[in-house]
């Protein structure tokens, strides 16, 4: 009897101990350090990763040419496993690793949401990984056009009437950088419906657009909204004159009443004063939409043996042998 | 606009904004009457003096917000308009001679149309003749250029355009790609209206029509096409060549003297006036100055050889301006030719230059052609030519393997497939499994070859770990925490156990009592506390178990079925144990020669034996012990004399196993132990020390 009872005081006192020796803020946290989960994020996105573990041929990214990919996951996590077996010298160290690894991959499936949120200030995200998409493109576009925009979009609904953005939500970045004059390289966090790829927003810029065969032209813009007008599905235009004998000097003036001619609308009004006139010179940046087309559908990853079929595989077959 | 980030965004542009006054010097008089009474008196009129100033001949380069083409960029702008934008939404018309007249014009200067000036008193920035009156705020010098009326009246903006080549606009701050970090978001805006032709290079000159508007071409005629590409593009190049300025007689101060003993050509003597033109002219430019910077070297002697020579021709003044720009070798290698040789007789204007740039219109290609026309593919995928060599594309797989040329660990030659992270198809993670060396992660595919992809990220990851020690401690730091935290739990654990034993009197090895303290744990706590006390992952302990030798009395007992108290008085007294006759009761009941004929006799006596040794093997932890916390025996179903050496081995083995299974989860052989005793157990310990 005395037994029993002192068998209880025993696992009171053991309960309490554990509920103190246990508790991640004194022991330490269960957690890595935050300077080490933002290196091995950093990582995640290829950060420092030469370029030809990337493409390790140079026919995989011509020139002129757009390559969109999916990140292997199976490859990220070598790479980090690969920094978190430095220094694993005894068995000791290797169970550590070993039993760590499956809680700290979690963690930097969420952290890794966050990979460039420090640069864009967007707001943090958290959850599990999604699948990772990105391009590569390497172009003259990119090396004449420093700061090109990227976006990328997820289609949340139907398109509506003159507005191709609706129905779209734009999606987090996890990497844009130039690892090249010539090259961009961009990561995104999901599978995107339609990638934008946009001319860099250097100021406004001014000018006229060079249509078939060499010719000047301005498009007619509606003042109050900076859009085209269309007659007849087409875009209502002016020729630039020029002045007589001058290297290419627009006849500015003439191109105001040319402007007012070509006006059947009545969107400018009687007269083109500079303001009206500096809007009509407007050029939007060009954009470019990638994506809305039938994606390869995933297919088994069979390159010759199975995906799972590794080491730790060939271990089990033989233990059962 | 488009729409930004986060909403659309207004942008209002305004016709102008002029300033309340313009600049110049101004007289307040306040004047006061007093009504009614004379004989009340006057009050003297109050008269101050205002000067309202602004840039007139320099703008400061902070009045700049940005400029398009950007300074010293290439690009297509074959359809853009040059401008500048001020931060000062006024500016244009600061002084303006009217609502209509604006001061300012950015014009487009190609080669062989202009001389520039970088630094001229500011009387003669002005053509001859004309005066500005007022105050200088800026200083005694200023950049200017100078032009032939030729030129003004093919490049720089009619009376009736000048109006249209100013405008203000006005930008939500909030956009940081509009505003481009002004203060208030209204920007002046001023614009060219010369379309820049490929190949040809400008610099764009923001200049002040001050006193000189009249010069400007009125109504000038128009047509619908261009062909020209420069002014004077009749003029051959041999004369454009011609008129170059000649880098003068002051330049060899600046470069040049000391090469200049060393070469051959200079080795022979000259005048005193003549001797620098000549060096000059035989000497290698240097590498700094630059291809142009050559050319313009040559025509000083080729200048010298016609006799034309600056100093004859160009007003005394102006050489010394030039001469004490390009000798520096400065800026403005497009804009370096003497106009009177290329247009002789023309009258010569010139004209303030507020801010200036250079930029080369190149290639024919915008953006929008450039990004039409990208080949759109998928990485991971390589097209063959139909024609022409194939040998450059490499051998690629659906699954985006590569093949490429490697060396073997024995230096031979071969060929692997390798992929990078980058792949074609959406590829399935593996679950999480642990991996200690890249070589775990190589695979054998099925044509023979070896696939290195991720083998290679794994050393990747471990090289770049290296590269940086500050990795390496952060790595060691953070092992470190997790083994002090988890000997901290472990301490707990085994005070909570040293209570319950010391209770209970349970003599128990190590596993069995984690086994049981579950047991025990699990009927008070939930599973979540007790996994915190008794981690599911197995210690493990190089250690042997002392555990058995704590006692040997009773351990000894325990095996031979002897009655405790007589062993342990064997052993205090060092006398032989008496044994009793129900010790022996086998044998003295049936004799040895009936045992000798029967051996199912004896079955009794080995079964007692196995139970016994199974105790013992208890106690050397030769237990498994299953999730859950189930105490498992090791199967012994028969007693045998060979088997306690087999035992033994075995333990070794379960332990070595749970180490495997901490290595390599899931690959543990996990409840299907062998029932016997592994026939070689010294060559499997070796092939699995292998495998790891």
């Amino acid at each position: 009897m005395r037994h029993t009872i002192d068998g209880v005081r025993a696992l009171e006192a053991s309960v309490r101990a554990a509920s103190t020796a246990g508790d991640p803020a004194e022991g330490g946290g269960e957690t890595a350090p935050d300077e080490l989960t933002q290196l091995l994020v950093r990582l995640r996105v290829l950060e420092g990763v030469p370029f030809e573990y990337l493409v390790p041929d140079e026919e995989l990214l011509p020139e002129e040419s757009i390559r969109f990919f999916y990140l292997d996951r199976n490859w990220t996590d070598a790479l980090v496993q690969g920094v978190l077996a430095v220094g694993a010298v005894s068995t000791r160290d290797r169970i550590d690793v070993a039993a760590r690894w499956p809680g700290l991959r979690d963690e930097l499936d969420e952290a890794e949401h966050d990979a460039r949120a420090a640069l864009t200030g967007a707001a943090s995200v958290r959850g599990a990984a999604e699948t990772v998409t990105g391009f590569l493109v390497r172009s003259r576009a990119i090396s004449g056009w420093p700061g090109v925009q990227v976006r990328a979009y997820r289609r949340t609904g139907d398109e509506e009437a003159e507005d191709p953005l609706s129905g779209l939500e734009e999606m987090r970045l996890l990497r844009l950088q130039r690892l090249a004059p010539a090259i961009l390289l961009a990561l995104i966090d999901g599978i995107p419906d339609q990638v934008h790829l946009e001319e860099p927003r250097t100021g406004i810029q001014f000018g006229v657009d060079e249509g078939a065969g060499g010719a000047f032209t301005v498009a007619l813009k509606n003042p109050a909204t900076g859009e085209r007008v269309r007659r007849g599905g087409r875009d209502v235009t002016a020729d630039v004159p020029f002045r007589r004998g001058a290297p290419g000097l627009v006849a500015v003036e003439a191109l105001a009443r040319a402007l007012l001619a070509a006006d059947t609308g009545g969107v400018l009004g009687s007269s083109l004063g500079p303001a009206e006139y500096a809007l009509q010179m407007l050029q939007l940046p060009y954009r470019q939409v990638f994506g809305e087309e039938n994606v390869p559908a995933p297919l088994e990853d069979l390159l010759t043996v199975p995906e799972r079929f590794s080491i730790i595989e060939l271990t089990r077959v033989w233990r059962e042998a | 606009m488009s729409p930004a980030p986060g909403g659309r965004r207004t942008i209002v542009v305004h016709d102008r904004i002029e300033p309340p006054v313009v600049a110049g010097d101004y007289e307040v008089r306040a004047a006061q009457t007093i009504g009614g009474d004379a004989r009340l008196g006057t009050v003297p009129d109050d008269v101050r003096y205002v000067r309202v100033t602004g840039p007139r001949y320099r703008l400061p380069s902070t009045e700049i917000l940005s400029t398009f083409p950007p300074a010293n960029s290439d690009g297509p702008f074959v359809t853009r308009l040059a401008q500048i934008a001020l931060r000062r939404r006024t500016l244009p018309w600061e002084r303006a001679d009217g609502p209509q007249r604006p001061w300012l014009a950015l014009v487009l200067l190609t080669d062989g149309e202009a001389t520039y000036l970088p630094s001229v008193p500011v009387a003669s920035a002005v053509t001859e003749g004309v005066r500005l009156t007022g105050v200088n705020p800026d200083g005694p010098t200023c950049s200017a250029i100078e032009v032939t009326g030729r030129v003004v009246r093919q490049v720089f903006p009619s009376r009736q355009e000048l109006p249209f080549t100013s405008h203000v606009r006005e930008v939500p701050l909030d956009d940081t790609e509009l505003a481009q970090g002004d203060e208030d978001g209204w920007v002046a805006v001023v614009l060219s209206t010369r379309l820049p032709r490929p190949g040809m290079r400008y610099r764009a000159c923001l200049i002040s029509l001050e006193g000189q508007w009249s010069e400007l071409p009125d109504n000038p005629p128009v047509e619908n096409r261009f062909s020209k590409a420069t002014v004077y593009e009749h003029v051959s190049a041999t004369t454009i060549e011609r008129a170059r300025q000649p880098r003068t007689d002051e330049v060899p101060l600046a470069i040049g003297t000391s090469r200049a003993g060393g070469a051959d050509a200079v080795a022979r003597k000259a005048p005193a006036a003549g001797i620098d033109r000549e060096r000059i002219a035989h000497e290698i430019p240097p590498a700094s100055v630059g291809h142009d910077a050559a050319d313009a070297w040559r025509t000083a002697a080729t200048f010298t050889a016609t006799g034309v020579t600056g100093d004859a021709t160009v007003p005394g003044a102006a050489a010394a301006e030039r001469a004490g720009h390009l000798g520096v070798g400065r800026g403005s290698v497009i804009l370096d030719v003497d106009l009177r040789v290329i247009d002789p007789g023309a009258r010569l204007l010139r004209f303030p230059v507020l801010a200036s740039w250079e930029f080369r219109c190149e290639g024919k290609k915008d953006f929008a052609a450039l990004v039409r026309a990208l080949d759109v593919g998928l990485l991971g995928t390589a097209e063959r030519p139909a024609r022409g060599p194939t040998d450059r594309v490499p051998d690629v797989s659906d699954t985006g393997h590569v093949v490429l040329a490697a060396t073997e660990r024995d230096g031979d030659a071969s060929l692997t497939w390798y992929r990078g992270p980058l792949v074609p198809r959406a590829i399935e993670r593996r679950p999480v499994a642990a991996v200690h060396v890249a070589d775990q992660l190589r695979r054998v595919a099925e044509d023979g070859r070896v696939e290195l992809g991720e083998a290679a990220a794994f050393e990747l990851g471990r090289l770049l770990a290296l590269s940086a020690p500050s990795t390496v401690a952060a790595l060691r730091e953070w092992r470190r925490q997790g083994y002090v935290r988890r000997r901290g739990a472990r301490v707990g654990g085994a005070s909570v156990l040293e209570g319950l034993l010391t209770h209970w009197e349970l003599a128990l090895a190590d596993g069995a009592a984690v086994a049981l303290g579950r047991r025990l744990l699990e009927t008070v706590g939930d599973s979540e506390v007790v996994d915190r006390v008794l981690p599911d992952r197995p210690l493990v302990d190089p250690l042997p178990d002392l555990d058995v030798l704590a006692d040997p009395a009773r351990t000894i007992a325990t095996g031979f079925a002897l009655p405790v108290a007589d062993v342990r008085r064997s052993l205090d007294r060092g006398t032989r144990p008496v044994l009793a006759d129900g010790h022996m009761a086998p044998v003295s009941a049936a004799g040895f020669d009936a045992l000798r004929r029967d051996a199912s006799l004896l079955q009794p006596l080995k079964t007692q034996l196995a139970t016994s040794v199974s105790a013992l093997t208890g106690l050397t932890r030769a237990f498994v012990i299953r999730p859950g916390g189930q105490l498992v025996p090791h199967g012994l179903e028969e007693g045998d004399a060979e088997q306690e050496a087999g035992v033994e081995a075995q333990a070794e083995t379960a332990e070595e196993a749970e180490t495997v299974e901490a290595l390599f989860p899931g690959a543990r052989p996990g409840d299907s132990v062998p029932p016997q005793v592994e026939p070689d157990p010294p060559a499997a310990r070796s092939q699995r020390r292998r495998e790891q």
